[in-house]
């Protein structure tokens, strides 16, 4: 596997590409989204541990608010925050109002002494909305004064646990007369619900309080090490009148920038359904000799580029779905039939040859797919029609019978190639091979499926792909002979892609553009 | 002490509004209800610097539209002369606590542009430093007129 960074990639980075430029805003969950767009007053209750990614989603939520934007931080200065977050302009020609609560010094003991002083500027009538003001830490008194009633706004407190503890701990709490910090809370909300606010409040830790029923809506971020590889995620655990059809949602810090991943939807993508015809794979580089353009930037950011004379090895779970792998795969094999190069597929017995044929069809000559490809598989070539029929590796009639032709015919085929220069790409699965062999009655063991991977690089023309589940004892054979090895996991919907050998972070599978049908956003 | 409030730039005030209000006051407790009022009629406040406040949002000014102070005793209305003194006797407005001595509150009518008598509603209070915010000119002291007793009382 070769590595190669983003400078060596004529490809941009997504957020500079115009075909990404063109994708929708999809980094809050959709339910949130909608959520904070309906009319005011709400409030919105963050809790999770440090560093699992709270202040991020919530200055994402200041960034799609449209209306006033307050943040009240205790935590992050506001050079820092134009710092690492640029993208929410914050600064000269910003329009989110800061209001820094790292100095304050007014605690609850000088409330006290000015709720002592309120008779002696206020008259009785009308003063207790003044002495309820008064229990209000004063960074939120100055939102509250900064809020234009006639217009929707947002007011973020990061955190309000830092926030109400510093203000209460300046004492005496629990006196006759004198609030405790859950009063205070009900105050906090009281005033806010006075005009058009969304008030989010976070939390540092993630645990319930009764804050959790005062408030409208409820989420939790939560962030894990899996394996080694760092997973966050944001549950959803209530958004009034809202329906949740999502609970959770991994995301991503990449960038600075909250970005959630909805589960992926796989089915219009790959099998069937609205399938942009221009797919083709990103741009090759324009050096590649003797290596294999896995046909999308991302893939090539995270794991490099295929090598010619190598195996790649994708363990997935039972969970992970073949097209989810085809979508992975594909653009290598359009890259290298682009380039002229040969294409061998031997997929699991559940995917019709013909499905396969048929993708390809849509961006290639059948000609040239004659020539280029073809597909190994029990089905065989069974209902295929004249034009597919030289793609397909028919099996001899009947079982039992030596497939020795057979397996020839498909080495003979990867042996040609094309151009000298043009890399082969093989993609095997252990299901199919299995289910050939069993056809064929042939035998089948991890040492002579190791055999014959390594007989089908052995030419140093080719890269091979090999798919199957993880634990399954074919795909272990290739421990020595697998030059990359990944890992694809299902996760709610959701796959996760990372690389075993070498060592890599965790990538969430996220649907792609017209370039490339899918996108890999790194878990950091 | 009030909280400093940072808006770098344009944001969604109305810098045009921006004025300064000085806060006269000896006794922070008082000092702290009076902020919590301005801030509760969503007037904002940003501390310019003891006794100066400045209320709306916006680039600090050099200005001072009023000076708002209160007095309940000899030692507060010299706190409070002495602030506009050293301001340069801007449009000031006294809030004069019913108790304090009248030979105190008849100095006080003399040097304030504008005097309330406390306690007070807080609407009250609110919209009478509105009025002063709204219509005070900058930095002049309007010639004395004898104070009309009541709660609010324009000279």
């Amino acid at each position: 596997m070769s590595e190669i960074s983003s400078k060596a990639i004529d490809a941009s980075p997504h957020h500079d590409d115009p075909a990404h430029q063109e994708e929708p805003d999809h980094s809050l969950p959709s339910e949130l989204r909608t959520f904070v767009s309906r009319p005011g007053p709400q409030s919105i209750l963050v809790r999770g541990p440090p560093g699992s990614g709270k202040t991020t989603l919530a200055l994402g939520l200041l960034g799609a608010f449209s209306g006033s934007r307050i943040l009240i931080t205790n935590r992050v200065g506001q050079a820092e925050l134009q710092r690492d977050f640029r993208w929410l302009h914050i600064g000269p020609a910003g329009s989110i109002q800061v209001v820094d609560a790292e100095n304050r010094t007014r605690g609850l003991a000088q409330a006290v002494s000015a709720s002592h002083a309120l008779p002696k500027v206020l008259s009785q009538a009308g003063s207790d909305d003044v002495a309820g003001f008064l229990w209000l830490p004063e960074p939120v008194q100055a939102a509250y004064a900064s809020i234009d009633p006639h217009r929707p706004g947002m007011v973020v407190i990061d955190s309000w646990d830092a926030l109400v503890e510093d203000f209460m701990a300046s004492g005496p709490s629990g006196q006759r007369g004198v609030p405790d910090r859950e009063e205070v809370e009900r105050l906090l909300l009281s005033y806010m619900r006075r005009s058009d606010v969304t008030l989010v409040l976070i939390l540092e830790r993630d645990v319930q309080s009764q804050l959790d029923y005062l408030v409208n809506a409820v989420v939790s971020t939560d962030r894990k090490t899996v394996d080694g590889r760092l997973e966050r995620w944001l549950y959803l655990h209530k958004l009034r009148g809202q329906r949740i059809e999502t609970p959770g949602y991994p995301f991503s810090l990449e960038g600075s920038r909250f970005e959630s991943v909805a589960p992926f939807h796989y089915g219009s993508v790959v099998t069937g359904g609205p399938r942009p015809s221009s797919w083709g794979g990103e741009p090759r580089p324009k050096d590649l000799a003797g290596r294999v353009w896995p046909g999308c930037t991302d893939f090539a950011l995270a794991f490099g580029v295929f090598q010619a004379g190598t195996t790649t090895v994708v363990e997935t779970d039972s969970e992970v779905p073949y097209p989810i792998i085809q979508m992975l795969v594909e653009p290598a094999a359009v890259q290298t039939l682009s380039a002229g190069g040969h294409v061998l597929l031997i997929p699991p017995p559940g995917i019709r040859p013909l499905d396969l044929w048929q993708l390809f069809r849509t961006k290639f000559a059948a000609e040239k797919l004659a020539a280029q490809l073809r597909i190994f598989s029990v089905a065989g070539a069974e209902g295929v029609p004249q034009e597919a029929q030289p793609v397909m590796l028919p099996l001899p009639p009947g079982s039992g019978s030596r497939t020795d032709p057979i397996f020839h015919t498909a080495f003979e085929f990867v042996r040609e190639g094309g151009p000298a220069d043009v890399p082969n790409v093989i993609v095997r699965t252990t299901g199919g091979e299995r289910a050939l062999a069993q056809m064929l009655g042939l035998p089948v063991s991890p040492e002579n499926f190791a055999t014959v991977a390594a007989a089908y690089v052995a030419n140093l023309r080719s890269h091979q792909i090999v798919v199957g589940n993880s634990g399954d004892p074919l795909l272990m054979a290739l421990n020595d002979l697998g030059s990359l090895h990944l890992q694809l996991r299902a996760r709610q919907g959701r796959y996760f892609l990372n690389g075993i050998r070498p060592f890599t972070p965790s990538y969430v599978v996220i649907e792609g553009n017209r370039l490339c049908p899918y996108r890999l956003l790194r878990m950091v | 002490m009030a909280q400093q409030t940072k808006t770098p730039g344009a944001g969604p005030s109305r810098p045009s509004d921006a004025v300064a209000v000085g806060v006269a006051v000896r006794d922070p407790s008082v000092e702290e209800v009076l902020l919590a009022l301005l801030r509760l009629n969503r007037m904002q406040v940003q501390e310019l610097g003891r006794p100066l406040h400045q209320i709306e949002v916006g680039p600090p000014v050099g200005r001072v539209a009023v000076v708002v102070g209160y007095v309940s005793s000899a030692a507060d209305a010299e706190y409070f002369d002495g602030v506009l003194r050293r301001m340069g006797d801007p449009p000031s407005m006294a809030l004069i606590h019913r108790d304090t001595d009248p030979a105190v509150v008849k100095r006080v009518k003399k040097r304030a542009t504008r005097v309330l008598r406390l306690p007070e509603q807080a609407q009250a209070i609110a919209d009478a430093i509105r009025d002063q915010l709204a219509g005070a000119p900058v930095a002049s002291r309007r010639p004395s007129k004898s104070p009309v007793p009541g709660s609010s009382e324009p000279r």
